[in-house]
């Protein structure tokens, strides 16, 4: 598989705050890269870091060819990049027509239209709420809604960011499936931050384990698990 | 004689100097250390003045005599005050006795409204606190313009004179500045004590205040009810400054902004930024004052708009290029500096 | 209404009116900056002036008066108030300025601002002066006799309350179809409940400030116009004026924009109403304690309801009753 994305000894945090320490890390195209890592590792703000949120010190980020680091979020986005934050992913107070409008708000009126109605056909369920406020919505519908609004720009690059964090186990699977289906159905790279390292594992086809900011293993999801010191000291598994 | 010339106006530029300096370091106990944004505190400084105007007079009243009915009705408060002014010349015993009542009655209306303003939104956001307080303080002015039985209505109401026995502006001034030292003294030790950093804690983290199990709202109201306590006592100076006073006298311009400007310039959360605040802004006020024929000469318009400008802009200006004001606020020392090393020394000895 | 006159009912409604845009724009700033602003009446009494200085220099009369100086009123008013956004709270608070600071620059401009009317208001008495304009510049009474009149049951009326309460409506309407008909005003409403995301899906946030900006400070302005053909017009007026203002849009809830423009009507007819009525039942003379109404209002709503009343839908009731009953509500942070 040829690279999407490229991390090149990347330092990186908020302000002085230094985060992220010589992360070098490739991104498959077309392929689920899950990063996992213990509470407060880093697994976020590498993932601020790729979509211009934060400040890099030193390190490239290459996106197709191009060195994104340093570009405004807005200009990241325009490239084909889309990012989901872990929490206000939509607007509450907006209705599901209107949030999917905002996302397409720089769009020519037809452009927009069409880019609406192929989100939605993208998450049918959403179809019955369009008039009703995000707020309204369950846990698992407001994901599919921040899926959807990200899916009216047609990125080829989806950051996820702990998209099943406070959902119940059933409907966390069922927002895992959509994120698989984005890859099976529609091509797109896709990296994906999870607390429940096992569940992303499972669907994931590269694995990179963040320790303290720095990367302690990259590799295949299956080889991560399995590890005999890893899986069990970062990972909590047995 | 050039002394007699100036003089006025340099006990002039020393009452005021303390009392805003009273006023901004009882506000920066609130804002600075509570986080408190008291936006009323021109109400607290007025009940001062009120209680002086309206309740002491009655008490000197009794003490001498004199008839006190419809103190508050200007065309007999000035009778009345002639007769207790004329028979209170040499009772001290009667000038020392006002004098406490005064102290005590302003110290404690001006807790009580401390507390009673600060009921409606204590528990909620600044800013709600910050408005509650202000408009609070902007109906206290008007009841007591609109009003003639607190003090005397448009035309305001005079004082006894208690300092008889010398020019009592003078007095009034020395005495002011004793209060501002012994305010500050005593707001330094509260700044350095487990108190101080408790109000810091509270003020950069209620949460964990709170999860420590302190009593958020009740410390708040408390610091309040000292702050306007405080406060109030520059009213009574106020008033016994001018022999008298209005409502008018007490606007937000001079007696909340003005502090807050103080305390903003020279820098929250540290009583000698407070101190150099509270000089930067009074002495070019009162040299805009003094110059004030010459400089109207020069703008064709009256100088006191253009100092309400420019005193504004400095605040805004401040604000920007040192958010942290001229003297930032300082890690709180528990055991002075002098002490460590003198220990230090004597252990090294040892 | 029991014992009331026309007349004095069409004052109330212009007063009332006035509030209502006030206390609309008011929240319309808090929403986005989340900083009360405290020059807000103040700066709402510089259209009073726009109002003044076009009534005197073009001499006009009647609906000629709001044809022209509610035009001018919204636009100079708006854009100081777009200064005061652009240069004085954006950059405090870029320079990592708190609430504290923010709002003691609002403070601070509402100082430099009555400085700068008062100048004005001297410039405007020698213009006057000079062009034999009989009007006063300080302690001018309300400008009703320059005022259109009508037949209204009966009476000759002034037409203020009429076109402050028509012009009030009007802006509602308007303001509604901007926020949730137009692609602006959704990225308006979008800006301001999540300007981080809002940001992220390419909207120009400050832009979206900017424009609630003005807005807030054109109606300001188009509130002091009603202002002036009412009210005794001073340069001071603003620092009465802000109490009710503040009162109208805690009492509609003050992140609330159509809730708080109901709060600054309440406001209005209970401190006109108030008085009146309490006059009558305590048999004294109760003018004068205007304001105490809606500090009043103020009080209770904060005590009782901070949200205001936008906050008051039927579940947020049944859930506060028991609480009521309990004895009282607590209520911190956000």
């Amino acid at each position: 598989m040829p690279t999407a994305l490229e991390l090149v000894d990347v330092n990186a945090g908020y302000g002085k705050l230094h985060i992220l320490y010589d992360i070098s890390l490739e991104i498959p195209e077309k392929e689920i890269t899950v990063i996992v890592g213990p509470n407060g590792s880093g697994k976020s703000t590498l993932l601020k870091t790729i979509f211009g949120l934060t400040t890099i010190y030193s390190g490239d980020v290459i996106y197709r060819g191009v060195n994104i680091a340093g570009k405004k979020p807005h200009d990241i986005a325009k490239l084909g990049i889309a990012y989901l934050p872990q929490v206000g992913n939509v607007f509450d107070n907006l209705t599901v027509e209107e949030n999917l409008r905002m996302a397409a708000h720089d769009f020519p009126k037809t452009a927009a239209r069409e880019a609406i109605e192929e989100a939605l056909e993208m998450f049918p369920v959403l179809k019955a709420f369009r008039k009703r406020k995000a707020k309204t919505l369950s846990g698992g519908e407001k994901q599919m809604l921040a899926m959807a609004m990200a899916m009216i720009r047609k990125p080829d690059l989806v950051i996820f960011d702990e998209p099943t964090a406070a959902l119940a186990p059933k409907i966390a699977v069922q927002v895992l499936k959509e994120i698989v289906r984005l890859r099976d159905e529609f091509n797109k790279t896709i990296i994906l931050v999870e607390q429940n390292a096992k569940r992303a594992l499972e669907i994931g086809d590269k694995a990179v384990l963040l320790v303290s900011g720095r990367i302690q293993f990259k590799g295949g999801p299956k080889e991560l698990l399995t590890h005999p010191e890893l899986s069990k000291l970062y990972l909590g598994l047995k | 004689m050039i002394l007699e010339q100036y003089l006025p106006i340099i006990i002039g530029t020393i009452f005021y100097i303390s009392t805003y300096l009273i006023v901004t370091l009882s506000l920066n106990l609130e804002a600075g250390y509570a986080g408190i944004p008291d936006f009323g505190k021109m109400m607290f400084v007025a009940v001062g003045a009120y209680v002086t105007l309206n309740l002491v007079p009655r008490v000197t009243g009794y003490l001498l005599g004199v008839d006190t009915t419809g103190l508050t009705d200007s065309n007999k408060n000035i009778r009345i005050m002639e007769e207790i002014n004329s028979r209170l010349v040499g009772r001290y015993d009667v000038a020392a006795v006002t004098f406490i009542v005064s102290i005590v009655l302003a110290m404690g209306v001006g807790a009580l409204f401390g507390y009673l303003a600060s009921r409606p939104a204590i528990r909620l956001r600044g800013d709600f606190l910050a408005i509650s307080l202000l408009a609070i303080a902007e109906i206290v002015r008007q009841m007591g313009i609109h009003t003639d039985f607190i003090a005397g209505g448009e035309m305001g109401l005079y004082a006894p004179n208690i300092f008889f026995w010398y020019r009592h502006d003078v007095v009034v001034a020395l005495l002011s500045l004793a209060l501002a030292v012994a305010t500050f003294l005593l707001l330094e030790r509260m700044a350095n004590s487990p108190l101080g950093r408790l109000l810091r804690a509270i003020r950069d983290d209620e949460d964990a205040a709170k999860a420590l199990g302190k009593d958020v709202t009740k410390i708040r109201t408390r610091i309040i009810m000292l702050s306007s306590a405080i406060a109030a006592l520059v009213g009574v100076l106020a008033v016994y400054y001018s022999l008298g006073g209005t409502a008018k006298d007490f606007d937000r311009v001079t007696w909340t902004f003005w502090p807050w400007a103080m305390m903003i310039a020279g820098g929250m959360a540290n009583n000698v930024g407070v101190l150099v605040g509270t000089l930067l802004i009074v002495i070019p006020h009162q040299l805009i004052f003094m110059y004030k024929h010459a400089i109207a000469s020069y703008v064709p318009f009256d100088p006191a708009w253009l100092e309400k400008i420019l005193v504004g802009m400095v605040v805004i200006i401040i604000l920007y290029v040192r958010p942290q004001g001229l003297v930032p606020e300082k890690p709180s020392r528990t055991i002075s500096y002098v002490r460590v090393r003198d220990f230090l020394e004597q252990a090294e000895k040892e | 209404m029991i014992g009331i006159s026309t007349i004095f009912f069409l004052e109330t409604l212009a007063y009332a009116s006035t509030l209502a845009l006030l206390s609309l724009g008011l929240s319309l700033t808090y929403t986005t900056t989340r900083v009360p602003n405290f020059a807000h009446a103040t700066i709402a009494s510089i259209g009073t002036y726009v109002l003044l200085t076009v009534v005197g220099l073009m001499r006009l009369r009647g609906l000629n008066i709001y044809l022209y100086s509610i035009p001018a009123a919204f636009i100079t008013v708006g854009i100081i108030t777009l200064l005061q956004y652009v240069l004085v709270l954006k950059p405090l608070a870029d320079r990592g300025n708190g609430l504290i600071g923010l709002m003691i620059s609002t403070l601070a401009l509402d100082i430099i601002l009555m400085g700068v009317i008062n100048i004005y208001a001297d410039f405007l008495l020698q213009t006057f002066k000079a062009k034999k304009v009989k009007l006063q510049v300080r302690d001018q009474p309300a400008l009703r006799s320059y005022d259109a009149r009508i037949e209204l049951f009966g009476q000759n009326v002034n037409v203020s309350g009429l076109v402050a309460f028509a012009t009030l409506i009007a802006v509602a309407i308007l303001l509604w179809l901007l926020l949730n008909k137009t692609k602006t005003g959704i990225a308006m409403r979008a800006a301001i409940e999540n300007p981080a995301l809002a940001e992220v899906l390419g909207v120009n946030v400050n832009r979206m400030y900017m424009l609630a900006w003005f807005l807030a400070g054109g109606l300001a302005g188009v509130g002091g116009v009603f202002m002036g053909m009412v009210q005794k017009i001073s340069p001071a007026m603003g620092a009465l004026l802000i109490v009710s203002v503040f009162a109208g849009s805690i009492a509609g809830g003050i992140t609330s924009v159509f809730g708080s423009m109901l709060g600054g009507l309440l406001v209005g007819f209970a401190e006109n109403f108030g008085p009146y009525y309490s006059s009558l039942l305590l048999n004294m003379d109760m003018t004068g304690y205007d304001k105490m109404f809606s500090l009043g209002i103020i009080v209770v709503v904060l005590l009782l309801v901070p949200g205001g009343l936008a906050s008051l839908d039927l579940s947020g009731l049944k859930k506060r009753l028991p609480l009521l009953r309990a004895g009282g509500v607590e209520v911190s942070g956000e």
